[in-house]
């Protein structure tokens, strides 16, 4: 146990270190500006829509906390919508990930969301668990106002591909709320202010590289040290290098090739569309 | 022969540390005296036992009264060795350096270190051949080299073909090749380097105190294996004088070798047997720079202790990180 903490002694203070400042620096930048409701009967209005029974009654308080602070941190009134029926034929479009963007649209209208106005600034997340006749979960992030200004639509589905990739059929309430308090904790971040580099320091990423590192660890310190190889082409040369009578590089000619580079399909765009109800909507789906 | 002492008449042998001829029983220092004798026939010069030889030792120690003898005709005339590194490190700073080396090896079992029994402790000298060799080495080739930008909505990729073209001669010298069937080549090929600077001119007295061969081939029938290490680094000589090109398509390639000459040599390897859970693990020390070659038993337990401590530290920085950023 002594020769175990020696050994990861180094490791360990680095570590901390890292921990420290990683406190130090969510600690300094959690007093950030906040706004103010502008709409009353949407801050009354349930945050949690649970039609589908995944959470228990604790895990939608808690979830409901969760959006209560994020709405004044992003100024957008948020909801979360299960549901767990299918779509098919409730609209004209046979786009199965049409159908939860047109849901999830209708939602925000008909509950007149907005954190300043009715019909304004929000943000529906909406996961419909029952599986469509194309084999397909669907997911979708419904943006208006603010929340369609602030994300684009690879930044909605970037943030389910962070949350909800490991929910499938066998989820279990908690890997529901893991999932779903992720989403709305993501929404923040890409609103305006996250770096980038938050895209490689996904969940999934992180224990990746960890394993790898074990891995490499492992094998590196395995059985390795039987012995390497140490010396190099020069070990017995004489005078350290040999001699190079000739070393010619002669240019013979070049060509060039163009290609135009295609504009990528909306991901830096808000994805904007008007819903049934007349209102501009924006956003972005997911699929499991 | 034998080294015996002048003032006391026990076996003197050569001390790596003092690097001196040095008596263990009265500590007198180069007061040997060569003892002739201990031919193939012959029994021990200082005891009379009958002495076993294997086919190819040229020294060893009597097994009835532990001198350390040398065996006249195999370390001369056709068997005298020209060149000879002597043992630099002796048998407790092998230990030392061993111990420590266990010590850096995580997933040693703790166990090692402390019951792991010493059965065998011994500098050989192993005989090698050392070769000279000149390569020639001739290469063309068509190489590219790509560069990409982009300008308005397009993207330029340019591609510049280049004639490439390397002549170089490299000199050889001293090549190592071991001449001892019972040492594993792979083994002795990781013993490399040896540091030149501290050969020397074979003397007889290195010897006492060691268990030595005499080679057991005749060094044209392993001249395959120093051309191979010549092609091996020929090639290595030549790559390194091709960076920055993106592909290179060979048009012509020779690596010409020729052999200039050759040199019979003993270097010095500590061989060290630990017996542990009834199992022997073997350890090769390069007996004049003291590098390691061998194998430690590996903690099961450890290892997944080791490995989960890594995964959990690369982790909780990650997940640290991560929540640092989102804070931002």
């Amino acid at each position: 146990m002594k020769k175990y903490f020696e050994y990861f002694k180094i490791p360990f203070i680095v570590t901390f270190v890292i921990i420290i400042i990683c406190v130090f620096v969510k600690a300094s930048h959690n007093s950030q500006e906040s706004f103010e409701w502008g709409n009353e009967d949407a801050e009354k209005q349930e945050n949690v829509w649970d039609v589908a029974n995944a959470l228990t009654d604790s895990q939608r308080e808690e979830l409901d906390g969760i959006i209560t602070d994020v709405e004044d941190r992003i100024g957008c009134d948020v909801a979360v919508v299960i549901i767990d029926e299918s779509l098919e034929g409730l609209y004209s479009t046979s786009d199965a990930s049409r159908w939860v963007m047109n849901f999830a649209d209708d939602f925000a209208d008909v509950h007149e969301m907005g954190y300043d106005a009715p019909h304004g600034d929000s943000i529906v997340f909406l996961d419909n668990q029952y599986r469509e006749s194309d084999g397909h979960v669907y997911s979708w992030i419904s943006t208006s106002g603010r929340g369609m200004d602030e994300l684009t639509v690879s930044d909605c589905e970037s943030i389910m591909d962070d949350a909800l990739y490991d929910l499938d059929d066998y989820s279990t309430s908690d890997d529901y709320f893991r999932a779903y308090s992720r989403v709305v904790e993501l929404l923040p971040v890409y609103m305006g202010s996250a770096p980038a580099a938050i895209q490689i320091f996904k969940p999934s990423y992180i224990i990746f590289a960890a394993l790898f590192i074990a891995a490499l660890y492992i094998m590196i310190n395995w059985n390795s040290k039987a012995g390497v190889r140490t010396t190099s082409s020069t070990t017995y040369v004489e005078s350290g290098r040999p001699m190079i009578k000739r070393k010619q590089d002669t240019f013979i000619r070049k060509s060039v090739t163009k290609v135009k580079i295609e504009s990528s399909s909306g991901g830096g765009g808000s994805g904007g569309h008007t819903s049934s109800g007349g209102f501009s909507h924006g956003g972005g789906g997911h699929s499991r | 022969m034998l080294f015996k002492c002048r003032n006391c008449g026990g076996n003197i042998v050569y001390d790596p540390v003092k690097k001196a001829m040095c008596c263990p029983h009265c500590e007198s220092l180069d007061s040997e005296e060569k003892l002739p004798g201990s031919s193939i026939v012959n029994n021990c010069p200082n005891c009379g036992a009958p002495i076993v030889l294997k086919e190819h030792t040229s020294a060893t120690k009597c097994p009835s009264c532990g001198s350390y003898l040398i065996i006249d005709e195999r370390v001369q005339e056709v068997y005298e060795p020209e060149l000879i590194i002597p043992f630099k490190l002796g048998k407790n700073q092998v230990k030392e350096i061993l111990y420590k080396e266990f010590g850096k090896r995580p997933f040693t079992p703790a166990g090692f270190l402390s019951y792991a029994g010493l059965e065998k402790m011994e500098g050989n000298y192993v005989p090698f051949f050392m070769y000279d060799y000149s390569a020639d080495i001739n290469y063309s080739a068509v190489g590219t080299k790509v560069r990409s930008w982009t300008s308005g909505s397009y993207r330029y990729t340019e591609t510049s073909y280049f004639d490439v073209v390397r002549e170089m001669d490299a000199d050889f010298e001293k090549v190592p090749v071991d001449a001892s069937v019972e040492m594993d080549d792979t083994k002795m090929d990781l013993m490399e380097p040896y540091k030149y600077g501290e050969l020397e001119k074979y003397q007889d007295k290195y010897l006492s105190g060691f268990y030595a061969e005499k080679y057991n081939m005749p060094s044209t029938e392993l001249e395959g294996r120093a051309e191979e290490k010549v092609q091996r680094d020929s090639e290595e000589l030549l790559k390194s004088t091709l960076g920055g090109y993106a592909t290179l398509t060979n048009v012509n390639k020779s690596i010409r070798t020729d052999k200039k000459g050759v040199k019979y040599a003993l270097l010095p390897v500590w061989e060290y047997i630990f017996g542990y859970g009834g199992t022997e693990y073997k350890f090769m020390v390069n007996g004049q720079t003291g590098k390691v070659v061998g194998t430690t038993p590996v903690a099961k337990g450890k290892v997944i202790a080791y490995g989960a401590t890594v995964f959990g530290l690369v982790t909780l920085i990650g997940f640290m990180i991560r929540m640092a950023l989102m804070a931002l």
